[in-house]
């Protein structure tokens, strides 16, 4: 096993920390894999179980937020990334500004994603009567929307207060020596948000475009 | 260590690229959901999706760097997902109304794989 | 340098005050972040939520010694099975021994100082406490009635019981199970002291290991599906009403897909504990130490993909039927390796019959009888003609009591003297031990008849010709709870007033018996060091056999 070298006498105790907390890290996003999948799972099996009526769903998603949302996130991650090598590089300044980006980008998704679902709800796409689409099976198809965008919605809320503290740590004038390993751990889960929403895009935005 | 820094443009460098690999990606996926393409479209947006989520897991999530423990501990979360959907629909598919096929055998429950007999 | 065998075992040094010395107020228990303090705080938690989960099934057992109603309406009698299952299933089971003995022994064991992350350990902890408020409020707020399960589409559209608080709860309790995984999983990875190579683990450690593996990969996938019905319940969002689109059976692929293997997270960690117990009083190498591993990761892979043969009857596929029972019967491979392995184990053992061989002996039968019943029910036509009822109620608590409450209660002595410093009172053990196996045979072994005769689950009325067993199981029961009774006495007797305890008073082998007992905050004055593999016991009777074991490993 590579990583999980032996630890002398000396070091007892204190290990390969950065590859301790990846791997902390990189188990917990399993398990939101995991999390995520399930909610996949039920979407795929209802979709397998009504086509038509997903298709016809799928018109109602609103593709303009969609996608601006989508670029906000992949644009959000870039930064993130940028951050990461001036940690390695030891570019300060440029770090700060680069976290501070990436927190307005998701501040902005949340924005977006909170007009979207005004927009949904004024077209009565939410639980409840008036619904616009006919076939009665369009509404598991809006059940897993709200339940997975919002979700994400959460893990992105939380994503931003973990990208928050360690903007906060960034600007103190003495950074401490676990801060390049903050920020990597920190990074991995903004990631994560990210990778989860390139799913979510593909499976609620992009279904029956073309019927 | 602030200031100018000669290497700011190797900074941007690798990262940039992904990221407009991933906008075209996007732009593909989009333009790709407009054609017509039966089930097609069913498979090839979520495909798609899942290859920006690679590059992202891959690159900007630095697995390509990281050791090997690593990469375990993130395939093992899509490996078991993929399991997940492989036996959950071995289900769903083996069932005789399954899909847009209208039922063969309305007298479900009944069936047995041939080599079984009757 | 200290050696992992029996001989070298320091005496304590008057100044390394023990774990338990190390602070005495409320606050130093409640913040901190030993391992050792936090498998206490859990120790009383599980203690606390195992007394209201068998106060459920004293009442239930009251209730079925007649086939009439008498003092529990069925409404009544469905809160309480629900109350019960939801409990002990994960505010009991699923904690006991993985966030107790994994939490207090894993460093030890390893050779580390604490845990790879103290502050998660001490978090999950609350969380835990928290989910298991949020639960007990659902059950004293009027309780759940659609059983431990939370089938839907009773769950969602029609129970009008209190499923979003006990939902939520468990959804809460979900997160301090994946937050121990995660912490054990980085342990093991990166926590092991010099020479202390994967092969060299003890088995326990591996049994945690792949505990964890489960916890990580099948909790987040019950979270998924409590969320979905949280959504459909709270928000009318209809994911599992076949009305509008909705799959019911949709809902048990993925309540099963965590609760199959939440099965293995119970019983691992028993097998583990029961490996280092039979070692032990054998005075044996544990046969086939790699093979065992072996056999406890093929457990935890090959026991996700087994769930679907608690859906035989729910309209699933024949084919998917058929190939989740094949699927169930390669899972009894490993399971019956290990059983094989610790028989073998005893084979020219000089063994003897302490309180904590006596559970794990128990725990050998008890597994297996409840293990060659899940191969009966993973035969599709037996398994139809018993499901729901009483063979399947015997079949998983043999292997959940039988097998996972005695080797808990087996670890529990075991370990006793290291985690408080002093000894219990053995005749009692023993008395205990042995009631404990005849008490759960009495209440259970009947299941079994009247469930192939017909006696199904869920009923407090039923036909008379069932009350013979029923009268068996309730008297089975009662002697049962006395069992689980008297250790509160002899081991609260034990904890104010036992004789103190030497560092390795059952002369074993690994690294916690090379510090002092109770160990010290720090675990080892000296950092260990490991120069051969676990179980050497063979060193007292044949020293030849020792290269062999060592260049085996």
């Amino acid at each position: 096993m590579s990583g999980a070298t032996l630890i002398t006498e000396r070091s007892w105790g204190e290990g390969d920390q950065e590859f301790r907390a990846s791997l902390g890290m990189w188990v917990f996003l399993a398990t939101e894999i995991l999390f995520f999948g399930g909610l996949f799972l039920a979407y795929a099996e209802l979709r397998s179980q009504n086509v038509e009526a997903f298709d016809e769903a799928g018109k109602h998603a609103n593709f303009f937020f969609g996608t601006l949302n989508t670029i906000l996130l992949i644009t959000s991650s870039f930064m993130m990334t940028i951050a990461l090598v001036c940690s390695d590089k030891g570019d300060r300044s440029l770090l700060r500004a680069m976290l501070l980006v990436t927190l307005a980008l998701g501040v902005g998704f949340l924005l977006c994603k909170g007009l979207e679902y005004r927009s949904d709800l004024q077209e009565h796409l939410g639980p409840g009567r008036n619904f616009p689409v006919r076939l009665p099976a369009a509404q598991a198809f809006f059940a897993m929307y709200w339940a997975m965008t919002g979700l994400h919605a959460v893990h992105l809320t939380v994503g931003l207060g973990v990208v928050g503290r360690v903007w906060l740590i960034a600007r103190r004038p003495v950074w401490p020596e676990n801060f390049h390993r903050t920020l990597h751990v920190s990074a991995l889960y903004w990631h994560l948000i990210d990778v989860i929403w390139m799913m979510l895009y593909s499976i609620f935005y992009l279904v029956g475009r073309a019927t | 260590m602030t200031g100018s820094h000669p290497d700011r443009k190797w900074i941007w460098g690798a990262p940039f690229v992904i990221w407009l690999v991933l906008l075209a990606l996007l732009g593909l996926n989009a333009g790709l959901s407009r054609l017509p393409l039966g089930d097609g479209n069913g498979i090839l947006a979520p495909a798609i999706g899942a290859l920006q989520a690679v590059l992202i897991a891959w690159f900007y999530m630095r697995l390509k760097w990281s050791s090997g423990t690593l990469v375990v501990a993130a395939l093992a979360g899509a490996v078991w997902v993929f399991t997940m959907f492989l036996l959950t629909f071995g289900d769903y598919t083996t069932r005789p109304n399954w899909w847009h096929v209208a039922p063969e055998q309305p007298t479900y429950g009944t069936e047995l794989p041939s080599f079984m007999g009757r | 340098m200290t050696d992992a065998t029996f001989d070298a075992v320091p005496e304590r040094s008057s100044s390394a005050p023990s774990y338990l010395e190390d602070g005495h107020t409320v606050a130093s228990w409640l913040f901190t972040t030993d391992h050792k303090r936090i498998a206490i705080l859990y120790a009383a938690g599980i203690t606390f939520f195992f007394f209201i989960g068998g106060a459920a099934a004293t009442l239930m057992r009251l209730e079925l010694v007649t086939p009439y109603a008498n003092f529990l309406s069925p409404d009544e009698y469905n809160r309480l099975f629900t109350l019960h299952g939801v409990i002990m299933v994960w505010f009991f089971l699923i904690p006991s021994i993985p966030a107790v003995m994994g939490n207090f022994l894993l460093p030890l064991m390893i050779g580390a100082r604490d845990v790879a992350f103290p502050r998660l350990n001490l978090v999950s902890w609350y969380v835990y406490i928290f989910g298991g408020i949020v639960t007990l409020y659902s059950l004293v707020a009027g309780g759940v009635d659609t059983g431990w399960t939370f089938y839907t589409p009773f769950s969602t559209m029609f129970s009008n019981s209190h499923v979003l608080a006990a939902a939520a709860g468990i959804f809460i309790a979900g997160f301090s199970t994946i937050a121990t995984g995660v912490n054990f999983i980085t342990t093991v990875h990166t926590e092991r002291t010099e020479g202390m190579t994967w092969f060299r683990l003890p088995l326990f450690v591996w049994a945690m290991y792949a505990t964890s593996i489960v916890m990580v990969l099948a909790t987040p996938v019950l979270a998924a599906s409590l969320l979905m019905i949280v959504c459909e319940r709270l928000f009318h969002l209809p994911i599992f009403n076949p009305d509008t689109g909705g799959d019911p059976l949709l809902f048990q692929h993925l309540f099963w897909f965590y609760s199959h293997p939440a099965v293995y997270i119970m019983i691992l960690p028993a097998m583990g504990v029961v490996s280092e117990i039979i070692a032990c009083f054998a005075r044996r190498q544990i046969f086939g130490y790699r093979f065992m591993v072996y056999a406890m990761i093929a457990i935890a892979g090959i026991g996700f993909f087994v769930w679907g043969h608690h859906m035989f009857v729910a309209g699933s596929s024949n084919y998917a039927n058929l190939v989740f029972s094949l699927l169930s019967f390669i899972v009894a491979v490993p399971s019956a390796i290990k059983v094989f392995n610790w028989t073998a184990s005893l084979y020219r053992g000089r063994i003897t019959f302490e309180a904590p061989m006596l559970y794990a002996l128990g725990f050998v039968g008890l597994f297996t009888v409840g293990g060659l019943t899940g191969l009966f029910l993973a035969m599709i036509p037996i398994d139809v003609h018993v499901t729901d009822t009483y063979f399947v109620i015997a079949h998983f608590h043999y292997i959940m009591v039988g097998g996972s409450v005695s080797a808990f209660f087996g670890g529990l002595h075991y370990w006793w003297p290291k985690v408080t410093g002093r000894l219990y009172h053995e005749g009692f053990a023993r008395f205990a031990a042995i009631l404990m196996f005849f008490g759960f045979n009495f209440t259970f072994f009947p299941q079994f008849i009247m469930g192939y005769a017909g006696m199904p689950r869920r009923y407090e009325v039923y036909p008379p010709v069932f009350q013979i067993y029923h009268v068996m199981s309730s008297a089975g029961a009662s002697v049962l709870a006395v069992a689980y009774l008297m250790p509160l006495f002899y081991l609260g007797w034990s904890l104010l007033h036992g004789e103190r305890s030497p560092p390795n008073p059952w002369r074993a082998t690994g690294l916690e018996w090379q510090t002092s007992s109770p160990p010290p905050k720090q675990n080892f004055l000296v950092p260990p060091r490991v120069a051969h593999g676990p179980y050497r016991y063979h060193a007292e009777q044949d020293p030849s056999d020792l290269a062999e074991i060592d260049s085996g490993r």
